[in-house]
């Protein structure tokens, strides 16, 4: 493992002085190289587990798979496109930003392992019947995302509206009800912070579903080759370190999605309307993104499996 | 810093596709190229040997037979399944006569088994017409479409065997070197479309047969 951490350091520097197209899709190969080595690694010691290898192989293990999860979570899918599309349009803090992030990563931790093996310990089912039962979880997935699409975009339309056909100014956006402050003295209607939160957590609680319930493929496969070798601890155990590996890695996302958003925002501020409408346009653009994304992947999934029965 | 942007730009140019568009599965094969008596290349037996977590994947819970190894006939079942499902992708065999892909017949000699932990299966995917090995015409790529399953040629010394073949030909085997903007169109469109050839192609190995002229 150590030798793939060397002679990465060469390929990153090697990368790094090359063209930027080259460079990208270098990288991009090099991820993948190296997604494939420890995947390798960890049959390996899920078979030294068998042989009674104790803590080396477990010690193996978690750190495999929690390298396994950072560059999974580098190569394509995992939600990346949902999240940075979310984090840049729509206004969340640093905090709650990176938790979505690392609670969905979670999510996708968990539903694998709940899926396939509550499915295959509870319900007796085999292996590769779950893929059925992890297929509807996945288009229950796009299913969110198309509408956290168009949640984008009904917002983005409700700002734009109450921006340039209302006459007065409003302090809320969305609030087409009487605003209270604090001295009314009883609490009829949730003001209009507390509608703004209650549709912040909403929405955020969709961004972790939307990519949580899409179980990555790489932890199903540890967990049934875990079961196989009667090991399904250590398989959690895998697929929790790779959840920690991948949630670190769109953290990171996250955080650069959001210091974007924010300088941006810092950026034209004060500066003219023309701003303002590039803001929704860009946030409009993210909406319908994601809701051709949702919708397109949903119909997909319905005509075609891999033919090996993935 | 430097390290920082590049990560964000992959993270962000890295194509939009949800559907994990990169190998989960590796499979080694050995392809034996098949001639007739008149020299002339007929088809290919093929044998993909699965890695474990597809082999676990595939037969766990399948019964087991006296040995305690995987019941025989159960793998039979599996394997008819995977090759009805993989005819639609053409048993993802693309060969070739100079740039035009060769038709497939129904496939032959199927079979399959336990080596070790892992499932084999063997086929022979023989071609509607015979194709003449000289001018270099001859080649193959055996691939996953849409990049799930990773197909490689054994590390073995000859992971390709020319069997009853004329005196002289020889086999080069070329590793992948995708064009990088290639790949970057292939995986953008890559998001709805299964099955179409999307990142597979840019992935796989070729083999290119030589053989003296007639």
């Amino acid at each position: 493992m150590f030798a793939y951490l060397i002679s990465s350091q060469e390929a990153l520097a090697a990368a790094s002085s090359a063209m930027e197209a080259g460079l990208w899709a270098n990288s991009i190969s090099w991820i993948m190289t190296q997604q494939r080595a420890f995947h390798e690694e960890l049959v390996i010691a899920l078979k030294a587990l068998t042989a009674g290898g104790g803590m080396a192989a477990t010690w193996s293990l978690i750190v495999g798979s929690f390298l396994y999860g950072v560059f999974h979570a580098a190569g394509p899918g995992h939600g990346k496109a949902v999240l940075a599309t979310y984090l840049l349009t729509y206004p969340q803090n640093m905090r709650r930003s990176v938790s979505i992030a690392v609670v969905a990563a979670f999510c996708q931790g968990v539903v694998a392992i709940v899926l396939v093996y509550g499915l295959i310990y509870l319900a007796g089912w085999v292996p590769r019947e779950t893929s059925s039962a992890v297929a509807w979880s996945e288009r229950l997935s796009y299913i969110l995302v198309a509408a956290l699409g168009t949640l984008l975009i009904l917002r983005t339309a409700r700002q734009i509206i109450n921006r340039f056909f209302l006459k007065k100014p409003r302090l809320n956006d969305d609030s087409a009800h009487h605003i209270h402050d604090e001295n009314c003295g009883h609490n009829h209607m949730p003001s209009g912070e507390q509608l703004e939160n209650i549709r912040d957590l909403r929405s955020a609680i969709g961004v972790v579903l939307a990519i949580g319930l899409r179980p990555c493929t790489g932890a199903i496969l540890v967990l049934v080759l875990a079961k196989a070798m009667a090991l399904p601890l250590a398989g959690v155990g895998a697929v929790v370190a790779m959840s920690v590996g991948t949630g670190m890695a769109v953290a990171m996302l996250a955080f650069l999605a959001v210091s974007a958003r924010q300088k941006a925002i810092t950026l034209t501020a004060h500066k003219s309307s023309f701003w303002l409408l590039a803001g929704n346009a860009i946030a409009l653009a993210g909406g319908t993104l994601l809701l051709a994304i949702g919708t397109s992947l949903l119909f997909a999934s319905f005509y075609s499996r891999h033919p090996l029965g993935l | 810093m430097r390290l920082f942007v590049i990560a964000f730009s992959l993270f962000l140019l890295t194509p939009l596709n949800l559907a994990s568009a990169h190998p989960h599965v590796w499979t080694d094969m050995t392809i034996k190229i098949l001639f007739d008596k008149t020299g002339k290349v007929t088809g290919l037996h093929q044998t993909w040997l699965f890695d474990d977590y597809y082999t676990a994947y595939a037969i766990e819970g399948v019964g087991v037979g006296g040995d305690g190894k995987p019941d025989p006939k159960k793998l039979n079942e599996i394997m008819q399944v995977n090759m009805e499902h993989l005819k639609e992708y053409g048993y993802f065999t693309e060969a070739r006569n100079k740039d035009k892909i060769l038709k497939l017949k129904p496939i032959t000699d199927k079979s399959t088994r336990m080596k070790g932990a892992r499932l084999e299966m063997s086929f022979t995917t023989p071609f509607e017409t015979p194709v003449s090995p000289s001018n270099d015409s001859f080649s193959y790529a055996i691939f996953d479409p849409t990049y799930y399953v990773e197909m490689l040629h054994a590390e073995v010394e000859s992971p390709v065997i020319l069997s009853e073949a004329p005196t002289g030909c020889h086999y080069k085997l070329i590793p992948p070197n995708p064009d990088p903007s290639a790949v970057a169109q292939a995986a953008m469109l890559d998001a709805s479309m299964r099955g179409e050839t999307g990142l597979g192609s840019f992935f796989a190995e070729r083999v290119y047969l030589t053989c003296p002229e007639e």
